[in-house]
């Protein structure tokens, strides 16, 4: 029980942690946030098993973990409201090549982001040729290149 | 459906949600508030392992206690009981309560006279012109308010402790 307890707390407190510390934290991994990752998995570690370093203890918090995704995935799929409490909504960054300064503040993503998603995907050199930016819930950034004229 | 989502005037189709995203990023912005106070409360202890408020002292008889106020369920503590220097025997005695909510793993040093049972009576010896520095090493079993009694000679004093989980 205490297992099952547990694996659900450190489960839904770094689903709470991670869904407010922003997309940015976990989509754009840089050297900073590596290290934080590695940090937060040895610090999860303990409070998962606690003194039980069994075989049954660690198939019984990846039982539970993996019935709490399926569980979860289950309520997003039945509740569209639940869905964007968790996941989130896709932000439009540009459109029609105007830059949402607001939308990029408030995101914590910056026009150098947008020029290096937008050299990766399309090759594109300039910000003047991107017609839409748009920040995926996955914290990916699609660029949809402007029509050639 | 996909086939429900709007497009828009720019083209994309794409249900944006900007009035949640909106409320979304105010609370991002008051949770970074939260992170903070939770980061500045730990600091003074009250989550305990360390800070000024994590322990608390009292006084019980000539005995000075000093107590976890707060520690985390399972994770060892030391309750330490200093008594002044004396020609007699001094008596703590520990409520049946702290033996129930806490493990007792390690008396130090050892009592002279033990008598079991409810409330445990220890006895001690203290050498003459210096005090005695009694620590017990304690690791609480069960998250919540913790309440217990401790003695000595004559006096006794409740301490709570809250043993967050």
């Amino acid at each position: 029980m205490d297992t099952v307890f547990r694996a659900i707390s450190v489960y839904f407190v770094l689903l709470v942690v991670t869904r407010f510390a922003g997309r940015r934290t976990m989509a754009q991994i840089t050297i900073f946030d590596f290290v934080l990752l590695l940090i937060i998995s040895e610090t999860v570690d303990q409070a998962l098993v606690g003194e039980d370093n069994s075989v049954t203890n660690a198939a019984i918090v990846i039982i539970t973990l993996a019935l709490t995704d399926v569980v979860l995935s289950l309520v997003k799929a039945w509740s569209p409201r639940a869905s964007l409490l968790i996941d989130g909504t896709p932000t439009v960054l540009i459109s029609e090549g105007q830059v949402d300064a607001s939308a990029l503040r408030r995101s914590r993503v910056n026009v150098s982001d947008i020029l290096q998603a937008a050299r990766e995907s399309q090759g594109l050199k300039r910000l003047d040729q991107i017609d839409c930016a748009v920040l995926e819930i996955g914290g990916a950034i699609s660029i949809i290149p402007k029509d050639p004229p | 459906m996909p086939e429900d989502v709007p497009i828009r005037p720019d083209g994309l189709q794409l249900d944006e949600h900007r009035r949640f995203q909106n409320g979304f990023w105010a609370a991002q912005r008051v949770a970074w508030g939260v992170f903070l106070l939770v980061a500045l409360i730990t600091a003074t202890g009250i989550s305990g392992r360390g800070g000024t408020l994590a322990q608390g002292h009292a006084t019980v008889g000539k005995a000075e206690v000093t107590w976890p106020r707060f520690t985390r369920r399972g994770v060892p503590e030391t309750l330490t009981i200093l008594l002044p220097a004396t020609a007699d025997s001094a008596e703590i005695t520990l409520g049946d309560d702290l033996q129930r909510l806490f493990q007792i793993e390690a008396i130090t040093p050892r009592p002279a006279m033990e008598s079991g049972g409810a409330p445990l009576r220890l006895a001690f010896f203290p050498d003459r012109g210096a005090p005695l520095v009694l620590r017990l090493s304690i690791r609480s079993q069960q998250a919540g308010l913790a309440r217990y009694a401790i003695g000595n000679g004559a006096d006794s004093t409740n301490l709570t402790t809250l043993v967050l989980p």
